[in-house]
C-alpha cells in the first residue's frame, strides 16, 4: 500500500512540477523515477502481484518504465505533444491507471540484502566521498585546460538592415589583458582605424559599419578588417575581409593557380602557432 | 566488500589525478592510471573467483567493479561530450528537443533519428527534469549501466545455476574491448544492450512462468523498444534468441510446446524486421558497405595480402611496449581460457563431450539439458573473429562492435573454467590472486584496445582524433557560428569541427554518409576548378570551416574527412589558402587557427568559371 502511494505521489508531482515552478534539483528527483522505474515497478505489480520484488523484478521494472517511455516518444511525436507538458501527462497517466489496477495486499517484503557495521557503512560512504572529489577535481582540471589562446575576428552582415552595414569585432581569448590596432580597408585604401584597444580576457569589441559598396562595379569589391595585437615586443595580425564579386569577372582572375599562397596569413598562423 | 569501496574511491582520485597529469604532459600518467585500475580489479576478482563467498557479496562486487569503471569514464568526459558518436546522437537529441519531433535528418548519422529509442529516453529526462543534456545523460547511462549488470548477472546465473559462475562471467566480459567506453557512451548502442540483456531474462521468465503474462506485459514491450533503438543489436538479439530456441527444438525433449518455444524469438524478429521495414530498411545501405569492407580486409588479411599494423595507430604512433605486452597477454590469457574450457561448458550444458564420457549413440550428442549455455559456448567463437577483424583497417570497428556479443560467450564459458578447473573449489588465495590478476590483465587490455591511448585525453591537440581532437578553441568558433550567423546553414568542415558545428553551432553540416558528395576532395584540392565548382553547386555549400591544424599531422584515425583516401604527409598549407582569392569568397571568421569562409557569393554568381 506504502509503495503504491509512493508511486501516486511521485505521478501527482510529475503533473505539478509542470504547473509550479521548482528547483531543477527537485524536478531530477521527481523525474528520475517516473522515467526509468515507477511505471514498469507498477506494472510488474500488476503481472507478478505475489512475487517477492528482488533484484529480477527491479531489473524488469527499469527495463519496462525504458520500453514504457521510447513507445511513449513515438505517441507524443504521432501526437505532436513532445513536450515537457506530454511527457508529463502521458507517463503521470500510465503510472495512475496502472496504480489503479495494482492490488494493495500485493506488496511482499523485500529481501535482506548486505548487512554492514558501521565500521564498512563508513569505509564504503568515504569511497562514495572521495570518488565524488575526484569527480569534481577532473572536471575543474578538464575545464581549465586551454592549450590554445587566440583572439576570434569577425565580420558578419548585420542582420535586418541595409545589405551594405556590417558587424566588425572581436573577442580577447588571450587568456590574459592585451592592446590592439584594428584597420578597415575598402580596395587598399584606409575607410576607419580604431587604434589602443585594451581588451581583457573574454571582452568583446563591437562595431557597426557601413560599407559604400557600389551596387554594380566591373571589379571585385573587397573590405578588409585587419586586427594587430601587440605581445611584448611582437605585433601579430589577422584578417578578415568581404568580397562582393564583379558583375562580370574572367575565370582567370578568379582561379589564380600559380600563387594562391597569402604569405601574410600564412606567417599570421605560423606565428599563432607558436603559442 | 565496505574496503573494496574505499579502495574503489581512491582508484578513481588516482584516476583523476592521473587524467590531469596527462594534461600537464606527464609520461608516466598513463601508467599510473592503468595500474590504479589493476589495484582495484584485482582484489574484486580474486575474491569474486573463491567458492565461499555469498550471491549478494558476488553480485555487490560486480556492481562496485562496474560502478569504478564508469567513474573512470567520466573521468575522460566530466564536462562535456567529447567522443564522437555522442555528438551523432546529441545532435538527434536537440533536433528532438528543439523540433519536438522524431525522424529529423540528421546528416552525422543519417541512421540515428530513425533509430531514437536513446534519444526518446533522455529528451524526456531533459524536459522533465529541467537537467542539461548532457547531464541527463550522464545520469542515465550510470543508471542503466547498472541495470546492465544486474540483468547480465542474473542471467549468467539461470544460465550456469551458479552465483559464483555469473559473477566470474560478468567480471570477464568487463573485459572486453567495448565495455568501459564504448558501451557507456551517449550511443544508441549502450541503451540496446541493455534492452538485449533483460530480452535474455525475459526468455528465461518466460519459461518459468504459466500463462503469457510475462510475454505480453514484459517481453513485448522491450522488445520493441530495443527493435526501435538499435539495428544491430536488435538483429543479434532475434538471432540468439532464435538459436536459443533452435537449439530447444533440435534435443527432442523439451517439455515446452513449440508455441511457447518460439513466441520470443519470432516476437524479436518480427519487431526488427517490421520497424526497419517501416522507416526504409535504413540498416542495409549503412552497415553493408561497413561489414562489406571488413570482411574484404580480413579475407585479405587471412590471407597475408595486408592488414593493420596492430599498435601502431594510423598516424604512426606507436602504443608502449608494456601496453602492447599487456594487451598480447589478455588475448593469450583469453585464448588458454577457452581452450580449457569450452568443452567443460559444452559439458555442464549436457552435451557429451568429455573423454571417457562419450556416449555410443549419435542422438545422445543432441540431448542437452541447458540450450542457452550451448549457444553461449558457441557464440564464443565470435571472440577470435573479432580480432581478426581488428587486425584490418576497415574492420576494425566492426570488430569492436562484435565484441559485447563475442563477450556473452567468452564470459561465461572461462567462467565454467575457473569455477570448475582454475579455482575449482579450493580456497588457496594464492590461486584466487592469480586468478584475479589474470581478470584484471584481460579487464585493462579491453580498456586500452577500446581507447587506445587517448583514455585520459591528450595533453595537446591531435588531428581526426575523436576525443583528443575537441577543445574550447573549436567549440568556441562553433557557438560563434550560432552566436552571428544564425543556425541551419550548410557547412562543410573536417571530421572533428564538422561535430561540433552541429551540435554547438546548429549548422546543417554536409558530410558524405548523407549529402553523397565529398566536399574533402574541394577543401583539399590546390585550386577550385570546374569539378570543385560544381561540387560547391550542387552542395549548395554555404560556409567552409578551415581548420589549419590539418596541414600539421596526419589523422589519427587514418581520414581528416570520411574514409577514402589514405594520407601519407599532411595536406600542404597551400590548399588551404586557395579561398583568399576567389572573388566572391569572404573569410568572416578568423582566430589564427580556424578560419570560416562565405562561399554563398561565389557559389551564386553565374560569372564564377
Amino acid at each position: 500500500m506504502r509503495n503504491k502511494v509512493v508511486c501516486v505521489g511521485f505521478a501527482l508531482g510529475c503533473l505539478a512540477s509542470i504547473a509550479i515552478p521548482m528547483p531543477i534539483l527537485v524536478r531530477a528527483v521527481i523525474a528520475l523515477p517516473m522515467v526509468l522505474f515507477i511505471p514498469g515497478y507498477l506494472i510488474i505489480k500488476i503481472v507478478f502481484p505475489r512475487e517477492r520484488f528482488g533484484v529480477e523484478l527491479f531489473v524488469f521494472s527499469v527495463g519496462i518504465s525504458l520500453a514504457v517511455t521510447v513507445l511513449s516518444g513515438l505517441l507524443l511525436h504521432a501526437a505532436s505533444f513532445m513536450t515537457a507538458l506530454g511527457w508529463s501527462l502521458l507517463l503521470s497517466g500510465i503510472t495512475l491507471t496502472a496504480a489503479f489496477f495494482v492490488k494493495c495486499n500485493s506488496e511482499t517484503p523485500p529481501y535482506n540484502v548486505l548487512d554492514l557495521s558501521k565500521f564498512q557503512k563508513f569505509m564504503t560512504a568515504a569511497g562514495c566521498i572521495i570518488a565524488l572529489i575526484a569527480l569534481y577535481q577532473a572536471r575543474e582540471g578538464f575545464l581549465s585546460h586551454n592549450e590554445f589562446s587566440y583572439t576570434e575576428l569577425w565580420v558578419v552582415p548585420d542582420k535586418g538592415h541595409d545589405s551594405r552595414n556590417y558587424i566588425l569585432g572581436f573577442t580577447n581569448k588571450e587568456r590574459r589583458p592585451t592592446d590592439y590596432d584594428i584597420q578597415v580597408y575598402l580596395d587598399g585604401q584606409l575607410l576607419a582605424s580604431w587604434p589602443s584597444l585594451r581588451l581583457v580576457d573574454g571582452q568583446t569589441w563591437t562595431e557597426r559599419l557601413f560599407l559604400p559598396f557600389k551596387s554594380r562595379s566591373i571589379k571585385e569589391q573587397r573590405v578588409e578588417a585587419r586586427l594587430y595585437k601587440t605581445e611584448g615586443s611582437e605585433r601579430y595580425s589577422q584578417r578578415v575581409w568581404i568580397s562582393i564579386p564583379a558583375e562580370r569577372q574572367k575565370p582567370a582572375e578568379l582561379t589564380a593557380s600559380g600563387d594562391l599562397l597569402d604569405h601574410n596569413v600564412l606567417s599570421s598562423y605560423q606565428r599563432n602557432g607558436d603559442h | 566488500m565496505p574496503q573494496l569501496a574505499f579502495l574503489a574511491g581512491i582508484t578513481v582520485f588516482i584516476a583523476s589525478l592521473a587524467a590531469e597529469a596527462n594534461r600537464q604532459g606527464a609520461d608516466w600518467a598513463s601508467l599510473l592510471f592503468y595500474v590504479s585500475v589493476a589495484v582495484f580489479i584485482l582484489p574484486v576478482a580474486s575474491r569474486i573467483v573463491l567458492a565461499d563467498v555469498s550471491r549478494w557479496e558476488r553480485l555487490s562486487l560486480v556492481l562496485l567493479a562496474a560502478i569504478g569503471l564508469f567513474l573512470i569514464r567520466i573521468i575522460h568526459e566530466p564536462a562535456y561530450f567529447v567522443d564522437h558518436d555522442a555528438f551523432l546522437h546529441w545532435a538527434t537529441a536537440n533536433d528532438i528537443l528543439k523540433t519536438g519531433h522524431l525522424f529529423k535528418p540528421n546528416p552525422l548519422l543519417p541512421i540515428s533519428p530513425v533509430y531514437p529509442g536513446l534519444e526518446i529516453v533522455v529528451t524526456a529526462l531533459t524536459e522533465l527534469s529541467g537537467l542539461p543534456l548532457f547531464l541527463a545523460a550522464q545520469l542515465f547511462m550510470f543508471i542503466i549501466r547498472l541495470v546492465f549488470i544486474c540483468a547480465l548477472f542474473l542471467f549468467y546465473e539461470h544460465v550456469s545455476n551458479s552465483s559464483r559462475i555469473a559473477a566470474i562471467a560478468v567480471l570477464i566480459y568487463m573485459g572486453a574491448s567495448s565495455f568501459v567506453f564504448f558501451d557507456t557512451m551517449f550511443s544508441y548502442g549502450s541503451l540496446a544492450l541493455v534492452f538485449m540483456a533483460i530480452a535474455f531474462l525475459v526468455d528465461i521468465k518466460t519459461e518459468r512462468t504459466a500463462g503469457y503474462r510475462a510475454v505480453i506485459f514484459i517481453a513485448i514491450p522491450i522488445l520493441a523498444a530495443l527493435a526501435v533503438t538499435h539495428h544491430l543489436t536488435s538483429f543479434l538479439t532475434s538471432l540468439i534468441l532464435a538459436s536459443f530456441a533452435a537449439l530447444e527444438i533440435i534435443r527432442f525433449s523439451s517439455s515446452r510446446s513449440l508455441f511457447r518455444i518460439l513466441i520470443i524469438p519470432i516476437a524479436a524478429m518480427a519487431f526488427t524486421i517490421g520497424w526497419s521495414n517501416l522507416i526504409g530498411n535504413p540498416s542495409e545501405a549503412y552497415l553493408g558497405p561497413v561489414f562489406g569492407n571488413a570482411i574484404d580486409e580480413a579475407m585479405r588479411f587471412l590471407s597475408f595480402e595486408g592488414g593493420r599494423l596492430p599498435f601502431v595507430a594510423e598516424d604512426g604512433t606507436v602504443a608502449p611496449a608494456w601496453q602492447r605486452i599487456t594487451t598480447m597477454l589478455s588475448v593469450l590469457l583469453i585464448c588458454i581460457g577457452l581452450a580449457t574450457s569450452f568443452f567443460r561448458a559444452l559439458a555442464r550444458a549436457g552435451v557429451p563431450v568429455l573423454l571417457g564420457k562419450l556416449p555410443r549413440r549419435w542422438r545422445a550428442f543432441i540431448e542437452w539439458r541447458n540450450d542457452r549455455l550451448v549457444a553461449l559456448t558457441l557464440v564464443a567463437f565470435a571472440y577470435p573473429l573479432s580480432i581478426v577483424l581488428r587486425m584490418t583497417r576497415a574492420g576494425w570497428e566492426v570488430g569492436n562492435r562484435i565484441g559485447p556479443f563475442a563477450f556473452l560467450g567468452v564470459g561465461i564459458v572461462i567462467a565454467i573454467g575457473i569455477a570448475t578447473y582454475w579455482q575449482g573449489d579450493s580456497k588457496n588465495r594464492a590461486r584466487a590472486a592469480l586468478l584475479g590478476t589474470a581478470i584484471a590483465v584481460a579487464v585493462i587490455a579491453g580498456i586500452f584496445s577500446g581507447s587506445g591511448n587517448y583514455i585520459l585525453g591528450s595533453a595537446r591537440y591531435r588531428v581526426s582524433a575523436d576525443s583528443a581532437s575537441v577543445e574550447p578553441m573549436a567549440i568556441s568558433a562553433s557557438e560563434w557560428t550560432r552566436k552571428w550567423l544564425g543556425t541551419g546553414h550548410r557547412f562543410f568542415s573536417d571530421r572533428t569541427n564538422r561535430l561540433l558545428l552541429a551540435t554547438y553551432g546548429g549548422q546543417q553540416v554536409i558530410t558524405t554518409l548523407y549529402d553523397r558528395y565529398d566536399l574533402g576532395s574541394v577543401e583539399f584540392a590546390r585550386k577550385i576548378g570546374p569539378g570543385e565548382l560544381l561540387a560547391i553547386r550542387e552542395t549548395t555549400v554555404d560556409y567552409f570551416l578551415l581548420d589549419m591544424r590539418l596541414t600539421e599531422q596526419l589523422p589519427l584515425m587514418g581520414f581528416y574527412f570520411d574514409p577514402g583516401p589514405v594520407y601519407r604527409e599532411p595536406p600542404d598549407p597551400a590548399v588551404l589558402f586557395k579561398f583568399n582569392k576567389l572573388a566572391g569568397v569572404s573569410r568572416v571568421f578568423d582566430n589564427g587557427y580556424i578560419s570560416i569562409v562565405d562561399v554563398a557569393r561565389f557559389r551564386d554568381n553565374v560569372y564564377a568559371q
